[in-house]
Formats: structure tokens, sequence, C-alpha cells
């Protein structure tokens, strides 16, 4: 049975990813061999798909592990407070009444090998110092340099808390704090929502 | 599902955390890739990333092994990428902007392109007479071309042609029939031919 064009063109999707069995990838040929119009077709489609396999694979920023450990940080941790059973309300009303809940979350936060610390800190401090919309990202080109004063005063702080000593620098104490309430906030949201995966 | 897959589900399940680190780095430059694709905003898409693998790590416990990690993951991010679809839309419509039209932002920004990009074997096709500069260009009208595109025929295009899943991957992550795959998938080339019909003509 000869196909025409309008049979053909559906299939030539599929005959490209070899897809077709046998008989219909034969059929295909066939047709393209003496159809002008259906060979321009097919050879433009099977263009189509090579410029799209050949897009460059675009690079994720260097401050996505660092920024996803810590975002998994507050995960784990609402989820144990969540197993534990007073997640819910908490979650609620914004974290905010729950200092040793945040005390905590830094502390294992802390406990985080120290360049995912650093690299964490440069994020709260872009976040923080970011113009007054909510949004909560970095923006693309900063220079590190520019922030090492700030990272040093985090280090300092991150050897307090682990020495148990208070924190000398309130404003960096501070930070430290709003960026976990951040995390643990959009955390929140995210545990009360994955049910729906 | 893969025999590796499966172990590191079971690793995981056990609270080995390096075996969660090995599926983030396993997944995310895929998942970036895919996403991206789909919401056009760099930021916002590694912001979604991450929120792929919180959800991946908060329903590890519960993930049973006949489903495939692969298309368990993809599935998340299919999701998200919905749901900020959604929320941008109701955005832009409560701020009287322009609907729906996704930022023209690109994205791109990756010149390295030579990491694995896939799981499975693609054709190395890139084009070597094209210079750098004529490459980001077209990149970015390939991105136009996707972001022209209604969403289910994008994600179908995108995971097949860009990610290179398997038609069957495919209906189970967008949830559909296999015929449907097909069809969107046709449609979707199509479409694209015609956006990219100048660089094609060569
Ligand atoms: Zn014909």
């Amino acid at each position: 049975m000869r196909k025409n064009c309008k049979d053909i063109r559906p299939m030539l999707s599929e005959f490209i990813d070899g897809a077709l069995d046998s008989e219909g990838a034969w059929t295909v040929r066939m047709h393209v061999s003496s159809c002008q119009s259906c060979a321009e077709d097919l050879r433009l489609l099977e263009g189509t798909v090579s410029l799209l396999r050949s897009t460059s694979q675009p690079q994720l920023s260097e401050r996505f592990d660092a920024s996803l450990a810590l975002r998994i940080e507050a995960a784990r941790h609402l989820r144990e407070e969540s197993i534990h059973g007073s997640v819910v309300s908490r979650t609620l009303f914004g974290l905010r009444s729950s200092l040793s809940a945040n005390r905590f979350a830094i502390g294992r936060a802390l406990r985080l090998s120290a360049p995912v610390v650093a690299g964490a800190c440069v994020m709260a401090f872009l976040i923080v110092s970011a113009p007054s919309g909510t949004v909560m990202r970095a923006p693309k080109a900063v220079a590190v340099n520019d922030t090492s004063g700030f990272v040093k005063a985090c280090q300092h702080e991150q050897q307090s808390y682990l020495a148990g000593q208070p924190f000398a620098d309130p404003s960096a104490q501070a930070l430290m704090q709003r960026q976990t309430d951040d995390a643990l906030s959009r955390e929140g949201a995210v545990l009360l929502g994955s049910g729906n995966i | 599902m893969s025999e590796q897959d499966t172990a590191l589900v079971s690793r995981c399940q056990d609270d080995d955390a390096s075996a969660f680190d090995e599926i983030v780095l396993r997944y995310k430059q895929k998942i970036f890739q895919y996403i991206l694709r789909m919401v056009g905003d760099s930021e916002e898409a590694e912001d979604l990333t991450q929120e792929v693998f919180i959800k991946t790590y908060l329903s590890l416990r519960s993930f049973r092994s006949q489903a495939s990690l692969n298309t368990w993951i993809y599935r998340i991010a299919g999701n998200l990428c919905i749901d900020a679809h959604r929320k941008r839309v109701r955005k832009d419509t409560a701020m009287g902007g322009a609907p729906v039209s996704l930022d023209e932002g690109v994205g791109t920004s990756g010149d390295g392109a030579d990491d694995a990009r896939t799981s499975r074997e693609l054709p190395d096709t890139r084009l070597e007479p094209y210079g750098v500069l004529a490459r980001q260009e077209l990149d970015g009208q390939i991105q136009l071309a996707l972001e022209a595109l209604p969403e289910k025929m994008r994600s179908v295009v995108v995971l097949h042609d860009i990610e290179g899943l398997a038609y069957e991957e495919i209906a189970e992550i967008v949830d559909c029939p296999l015929g449907t795959v097909k069809s969107r998938l046709f449609n979707a080339r199509v479409q694209m031919r015609e956006k990219l019909r100048e660089y094609l003509e060569a």
C-alpha cells in the first residue's frame, strides 16, 4: 500500500529516533527517496534535532552546593522536629518563637566544613545586603574580596559558637540567625508541601 | 531501576549521608538543565533545582524501589516547574503585566559543555563551524524558540532531545500515554524547525 505525504509526515519524528518498526522505517525511506518535499522536511527536522542536542550545558553557580547543603540541613532539622510533633505550628508561625531551635540548627550548620560555611556567610551577606525586595538571591558577579572581612567575622563567630563562647559581633550573630531562619522558613514550606509530589 | 540507583536509595534510607551527596552529584546538572529550559531564568532554575533535592531528600524514606529514581526525580522537577509557572502567571496577572511571557534572559552561561550531558550516549553533534559568539547566539535562539512552545510540548522536547530520555521514561515523568509523548514531540520539533529555519538552511 502506498502512503501519501500526509501519512508520512507524522512518522518522520519517530523515524529520526529510530523508533519505527522495520516496515515503518522502510515505508518512510521509500517515500522520501521519491518525494522531494518530504525529503526536505526530514532533512530540516533532523537538523532541528541535532541543534537541540548540541546546545551548551548550562553550569550551576559555585554557591550551589553550599547553599543546598544548608537548606538540606534545615530540612533535616525540621523533619526531626516534626517527628517530635511540634513543627507544624512552629512553621506556620514563622519559626520566630523558637530560639533554641535556631541555635540548634546553627550549630548543625556550623559543623559543615569551613569552606562551606564561609560560602554560606558570603551568601547571607549578599542576601541581607540585597535591595529591600524579598528576593533572596545573590547578584551573579560579586567580588568575593569585598566580603572577606565579613567572612572572617563569621568564621570568628563560628569558632566562638563551637567553643561555647558568646558571640562577639552581634550583627554577624543576627545574620547567622536570620539566614538560618530564612532557610528554615523555606524548608518548612517545602516540607509542608512535600505530600503532593 | 539501575542497580546503582537501587543501592544508593537503600543507603540513603539507612541514613548514609554520602549516598545522598552522590545522588545530588549524579543528577544536579541534568535537573538544572531541564528546569532552566523550562523556566528560562538561571537563578530561579537553581533555586528550583535545590527544591527538587530537598523534596527528594525528604521523601526518600517512602520511596519504593519499583519506581525508577531517575523518573522520580524528574517528576518532582516537572511538578515544581508547573507550580512555578502558575505562580508566575498569577503574579503577572495581579501586577497587570504581560501575561505568561517569560523573561527574555536566556541564562545559558556554559561554554564548558564537555561534562557528560546525559546518562545516555548522544552523538556528538556539536557544530564545529560555529564560533563561540555564534554558538551563544544560537543557544539563545534555541532557548527563545523553546519558550515559545506550550509548556507540555516544551517539557517533552527538552526531556527527549536535550536530556536524552526515552519515550517510556518521559511518559512516566509527564504522566501521559506513550502516543501522546510521540505526538507532542513531533509537534514540538516542527515548531522548533520553523523558528530555527534560518540556522538550518545552510
Ligand atoms: Zn511526500
